[in-house]
């Protein structure tokens, strides 16, 4: 069983992008103290964002600093830079982040295969885009979690 | 033929690399390969990939670690991925058949 959080917010770097969601996943209970600060450093070693094509972030970190699995989606106003997850060099202009709170299982064998899946659909940006934030979320529910 | 062993890294070893190490073993699948897959951090790559036959990573990754190693950053972002799938294909297809 995985949660899902999807949000609205506005974000000037990739640091205030992954505070909001990083910040709704342990208010909510479902990360450690220090989710926040080892997702960034993680970030700045191997970045997670996309490409501009399919521009997503994938923020996420070891399982360690997780107690439920979950996943706090944000979508931003405006786009933030975030290093590009096959090149470290370069960069892409993320409109959504994904923050991913990881529990090593089979679950999230499954949850990554939909994610990358999903992502890759050429289709799928546009409907995240134009989405109301319910239905944003439905999208993001019936294509990405285990049922 | 012989079982190829495979190891798949990504920053954490958690999330990229379990998407990577699925899409590999159903390339292997369907081409009829014996693969072994491990998973692994980046960071124990320098330390373990001696080990194994071919080191596939999703991040670019240019040390010499003493094994062959595949960047397969496509699979995740979907640019050249035909041309990845083909490079691991005849990757596998090489190392099970030496």
């Amino acid at each position: 069983m995985t949660e899902l959080f999807v949000l609205e917010g506005k974000a000037s770097n990739w640091q205030e992008a992954l505070a909001i969601t990083a910040r709704k996943l342990l208010d909510e209970g479902c990360v450690c103290d220090d989710f926040y600060e080892c997702c960034v450093k993680r970030e700045q070693e191997y970045p997670t964002g996309l490409t501009d094509a399919c521009p997503v972030a994938i923020p996420h970190t070891s399982s360690d600093h997780v107690k439920r699995q979950s996943i706090c989606a944000l979508r931003l106003e405006k786009p933030v830079a975030f290093r590009q997850i096959d090149d470290d060099e370069a960069e892409m202009q993320a409109k959504f982040v994904l923050n991913l709170a990881l529990v090593d299982d089979s679950e999230h064998i499954d949850i990554m295969m939909n994610l990358i899946h999903f992502l890759k659909d050429q289709e799928t940006v546009e409907k995240m885009e134009q989405a109301d934030l319910s239905s944003l979320k439905d999208l993001l529910r019936k294509n990405i979690l285990v049922e | 033929m012989k079982t190829v062993r495979a190891l798949v890294a990504c920053g954490g070893g958690i999330a990229t690399s379990t998407f990577a190490a699925a899409e590999i073993a159903k390339i292997a699948k369907d081409a009829g390969l014996p693969v072994e897959i491990s998973k692994s951090p980046l960071a124990d790559v320098p330390a373990i990939a001696k080990d194994y036959d071919v080191c596939f990573t999703t991040a670019k990754y240019n040390q010499d670690v003493g094994t062959v190693v595949v960047t397969v950053g496509g699979l995740i972002t979907g640019i050249g991925e035909e041309e990845v799938i083909e490079t691991i294909r005849k990757t596998l297809t090489e190392l099970a058949s030496s």
